[in-house]
């Protein structure tokens, strides 16, 4: 038997585990770890398993570390959307003559005087015409109804349809003056159904920065002048100027009330 | 390992005792002191706690555990510049066996003498031969499970293994 075949042998009788060479290291290989090191390692195992357990039973285990954090992205999201302001818009200033979309503010400067107090002076009836048209246009606006052209193109003609019932219209108006018994002329009927004229005039305003009040009131120097007191009350002063001056050009020697008296001096109008 | 891994703290306290003693010869007869052997021994089990939500049993538990082992002693190899432990890497050199008082002039040795006379000529082995017999002797892991751990193929294996104890028995012998 060779060396090889010898040494062959004696490994297949090792691996078999029954050998003399196992036998005889195994006598001796009774090294143990010291039971301190035993008492750490077990303890570190068994540390281990408990932290576990204690993050499987956390309200933030990693089963729901997905689910709750979509649910506060969602709710963040839809918070920023709800909080976030609406952006202001700006209305364009349409073409002159294009009466589909005159802005409120607009209609506000070339119609200032008020309907309450329009309605308690019937002598001022030939303002509050403007202001009663504007008003229907805005209500109309406000309630979604149609503010373009077709309503407008109504408050053109002579019998125009008022969205609200108590409000009177033109015609009802001229009954009750009639009714009062004050004389009333061609000029003032006209200046009482002058409230489309007065959207019309609106319109044109949108594209001048001055508010123009109709010809029917441009032709009685009074109804021009409450005009223009009107326009002082509403906090615009630079339409009162331009109405003044454009009233003193058409009207030189007519008196003016004492409220308009300072504007006039500032504007340099008056005769000496 | 698969119940441990599952939670149930109980089944390491039976795992580590039934491996504690091997494993914990096999860091010995690498590392020789014994303070460094329960470090590494200590470290190998901290390995096994850490990674026991990665455990799959595809192989043996014992298996898994001393590559583990297998690889912690080259860490401790290449990281020791004090020369403290042997290089387990490539010298597949043949190391004559160091000088030792069994060298002295002989003498019929008790069996308790042959098995001290073995452990010291098992440490003069070269460390791949050396880890090759342990994996055999302490883990009792087959050539291929020993080829699988350490990277080598199985005639390397069987090739290192009966290097190994050629040169035991001769030791063994010539002191008889």
């Amino acid at each position: 038997m060779s060396p090889q075949e010898r040494d062959d042998k004696l490994l297949q009788e090792y691996l078999a585990g029954d050998s003399a060479l196992s036998r005889l290291y195994r006598d001796r290989a009774t090294e143990q770890p010291d039971a301190r090191l035993d008492a750490t390692i077990r303890a570190r195992a068994h540390a281990a398993v408990a932290r576990d357990a204690r993050v499987a039973h956390s309200p933030f285990a990693h089963n729901w570390i997905v689910p709750t954090s979509l649910a506060a992205v969602l709710v963040l999201s839809v918070s920023v959307v709800v909080l976030m302001p609406e952006p202001v818009e700006v209305p364009e200033r349409e073409e002159a003559g294009a009466p589909d979309s005159i802005p409120d503010a607009v209609i506000r400067n070339a119609l200032p005087a008020k309907a309450a107090d329009v309605e308690q002076q019937p002598a001022a009836s030939s303002t509050a015409a403007p202001a009663r048209a504007a008003k229907r246009h805005k209500m109309a606006a406000d309630e979604g109804g149609p503010a373009g052209g077709g309503r407008a193109a109504g408050y053109a003609s002579d019998t125009p349809q008022s969205p609200h019932k108590d409000e009177k219209v033109p015609g009802e108006e001229r009954k009750e003056q009639a009714a009062r018994g004050q004389s009333h002329s061609a000029d003032e009927a006209q200046s009482l159904s002058a409230a489309p004229a007065a959207l019309e005039s609106a319109s044109q305003a949108a594209a001048e920065p001055r508010p123009i009040p109709t010809a029917a009131v441009r032709d009685d120097p009074r109804a021009w002048l409450r005009f223009i007191e009107t326009l002082l009350d509403e906090q615009n002063p630079e339409g009162a100027k331009s109405n003044l001056r454009a009233f003193r050009s058409q009207y030189p020697d007519f008196p003016l009330p004492a409220s308009l008296v300072p504007l006039a001096a500032a504007l340099g109008t008056e005769r000496p | 390992m698969l119940r441990y891994r599952d939670g149930d703290a109980g089944a390491f306290d039976l795992l580590y005792a039934r491996h504690k003693g091997a494993l914990f010869r096999y860091c010995l007869r690498h590392c020789r002191q014994r303070s460094i052997a329960e470090e590494t021994f200590q470290d190998v089990w901290m390995r096994v706690i850490g990674a026991r939500q990665r455990y799959q049993a595809r192989a043996k538990f014992t298996t898994w555990l001393y590559r583990i082992a297998h690889n912690r002693v080259i860490d401790g190899y290449r990281s020791d510049n004090s020369g403290r432990i042997q290089s387990l890497d490539g010298d597949e050199s043949e190391v004559e066996p160091a000088a030792s008082p069994l060298d002295e002039p002989q003498r019929r040795m008790s069996s308790q003498q042959q098995a001290t006379r073995l452990q010291a000529q098992l440490a003069t082995l070269p460390a791949e031969q050396r880890d090759v017999f342990l994996l055999h002797e302490e883990a009792g892991l087959t050539l291929e499970a020993i080829a699988e751990i350490s990277g080598i193929g199985r005639e390397t294996a069987k090739s290192r293994l009966r290097y190994a104890l050629s040169k035991l028995r001769a030791a063994l012998k010539d002191e008889q």
